[in-house]
Order: structure tokens, then sequence, then C-alpha cells
């Protein structure tokens, strides 16, 4: 089949930042289902706004505010239902974990349970910063200065790492 | 727990995204993604079709008001009904402008407090505003339907016309106490993620 360019663009683009796509998808989803939905809804979204991808900004930037933004709406929406995907129904596909898999990764499944129980902003911020953007990249996707990014990302560091030595504590 | 290493947890998601995420790309490119309809659809589908309805019977209205401006105890329920529609039509063009043209990749404050104002207007309307004015709009509509289909002044049957209004009225606490009742949930949220987005803005 002969894709257009576009197309082309965009299918690359999903190969390279799938990685980001899953994160937030893992963190601001509980179920599999969900997840699966989320991906789907980002998907689509980043298809919709790809004619406006301003080239000044980095590409992984552009993502994470569509993925974000797409994230908090899907959460707030009662709408969330399979039919709105029909067409999509098996583009993407999240597997839940393997019980040898949960074992391995316990503490990444601890991390993803208490930035899940950040509000909503905040969580959008520490995955932006988590996953090493720098202060002026993460005002850039919220829309707040970079003190506020910096203030807030400290504040919420310490909270998560109190939270993880208790909970390797007990 | 050093926070090198919550990052080193973190980019352990890397590696699980590799193994866990698929993304299948041959469906993706024998579908037309285009057709493939957003969360916010359904909201926007409700918007055509409320838009739609009350355009049919604005004409009607303005046909009646405009034959009988000249006696108020037509022209008045014509006018309260004509503006109710006309209320309704630009608020749900208003919202079919709005979520189509919502732009994902604006900061997040600045499109999730559209979002949220948006959500938090159009509940209030639906779930608040429009029960209250149900009963003045049944009100008006009688009058007027009474009058242009079989041609009966409902004024000439003061005993209907009082019995009317006083339900209506009498439904509008009724309505209020319901809508307390049952707080509806998507306001309340609406309303406290726009508090969170504001306490988030601010600088501390």
């Amino acid at each position: 089949m002969n894709l257009q360019p576009d197309e082309e663009r965009f299918i690359l683009i999903l190969q390279e930042k799938k990685k980001i796509i899953y994160k937030i998808c893992n963190s601001y989803c509980r179920s599999v289902e969900d997840r699966k939905d989320l991906a789907q809804e980002i998907i689509i979204q980043l298809w919709k706004s790809l004619h406006k991808y301003n080239e000044q900004y980095q590409l992984s930037t552009w993502v994470y505010a569509i993925a974000l933004n797409v994230a908090m709406a899907f959460h707030r929406s009662k709408k969330r239902k399979r039919e709105v995907f029909a067409g999509l129904e098996i583009v993407v596909a999240i597997m839940d974990d393997t019980t040898e898999e949960r074992e391995q990764e316990e503490n990444l499944q601890l991390l993803y349970k208490f930035i899940n129980e950040l509000e909503e902003l905040n969580k959008a911020l520490m995955i932006l910063y988590l996953d090493n953007n720098s202060y002026k990249e993460i005002s850039l996707v919220l829309g707040i200065t970079e003190t506020n990014v910096a203030t807030k990302i400290n504040r919420i560091k310490q909270k998560l790492k109190q939270q993880f030595n208790n909970a390797l504590k007990s | 727990m050093e926070l090198q290493e919550l990052k080193d947890i973190w980019n352990q998601s890397d590696q699980q995204a590799e193994r866990q995420f698929r993304i299948n790309f041959d469906s993706l490119k024998k579908i037309s993604i285009e057709k493939a309809k957003s969360i916010l659809w359904p909201l926007q589908f409700n918007a055509i079709v409320e838009t739609l309805v009350n355009a049919l019977f604005l004409p009607p209205v303005l046909r009646f008001l405009v034959g009988y401006s000249s006696q108020p105890k037509f022209l008045i329920p014509a006018l309260l009904l004509a503006l109710m529609l006309l209320f309704t039509i630009a608020w749900n063009i208003y919202s079919i402008v709005l979520l189509a043209t919502i732009d994902y990749q604006s900061p997040i404050v600045q499109t999730q407090k559209k979002l949220s104002n948006f959500n938090y207007r159009n509940s209030f309307r639906q779930q608040r505003l429009l029960y209250i004015l149900y009963p003045v709009a049944q009100s008006c509509f009688l009058i007027m339907f009474c009058k242009a289909v079989p041609g009966i002044d409902l004024y000439d049957h003061p005993q209907f016309l009082v019995l009317q209004f006083v339900i209506g009225f009498v439904l509008v606490p009724v309505m209020i106490w319901i809508i307390k009742l049952s707080p509806d949930k998507t306001i309340a949220g609406a309303l406290s993620f726009l508090n969170d987005i504001k306490r988030f803005e601010k600088e501390d």
C-alpha cells in the first residue's frame, strides 16, 4: 500500500514517541481497557493536529502537550465509551503485566501508583520532569512560568521520595 | 531513595513500553483515521441536534410574534419563547465552534481551563437553567399554541391560565429541590478542577 507523505511521517512519529504515549496512559488510567482507549484518543488527536505542527517546537514537546491535554480531557469525560473508536479498534494493544514482570518491576508499579495519586496537573508536571525535560520545556507545555515549575517540582519530588521511602520501609 | 533512583525507576517504563505497547501500524494504514471520532464528538452531536430542533421552532414563533405585535398579551409570551430559542441556538453554535477548535497542542493550563469552563457552563445550562425556565416556557408555548392552532384565546379561560401559571411556578422550587437532592457531578467536578488550575497557576 502506498502511503501519503503525511501518513508515513505520522507513523514515524508514533514509532519514535510511543514511549511517551505509553507512560502517560499508564499514569492517567488504571485499567488496561482505559489505557487502550486513551492511547487511541491520543493517536487520533496527534493525527488531527499534525498539519498544525509548529517546527520551532521540539517534536517531543508537541507530543507531550497533546497527549497530556487529551489524557486530562479523557479523564474528565464521562463519555469515554469504546464505540467512539469503532474504526480504530485494533490499532493499539497494551498488554497487562505478567506476574513475573510485575515482581521485577514492583518499584515501577509503586511509582506509577504514587504518580496516579497526584492531582492531575501535578501528575503532568511530574511525568515531564521524570522524563528529563528542561524547566523551559515543562513551562512551555504546561503554560506556567519556569519559577513556578521549579517550586512545584521541588515540593512534589520531596513528597514522592517520602512516599517511596515509607513504602520501602513497610 | 534519591531522586536519581526515582528517575531510573521511571526509565524502566521505556523497556516496558517496548515489550507491552504495540501499535498496529498495518491496521492504522488500512483504516481511515480521519473518520475516527473524538471523545468530544457526543457533545458536539448533541449541540448540533439541539440547534436543528430549536431552529425548526423559531420561524413559526417569529411569525406569531410579528402577527400579534400589537397585542401585548400574545407578544410577551412569544417574545419570551423566541428569546429562549435564540439563546439556546446561540449557545449551541458557540459550543460546536469551541469544541471543533479546541487546540490540544496549546499549553495544558490554557486548554484545560477552556474545556472546564465549557463543561461548567454547559452543565449549568442543561441541569439548572433549563429546568427552572421550563415552567415559564411551557405557559408561553400553551398561550401561543392555543391561539395559533385551534384559535383559542387562553386569556378567555382565566382559571385554566392561572392554574397553568400556578403549576408552573410551583414547579420552580420543586425543580430546585430536585437539583439540590441530586447535585450534578459535572458542575462540581468542573468547578473543582478550575480551582485546581487557579492554584496551579499561582506562584508560591
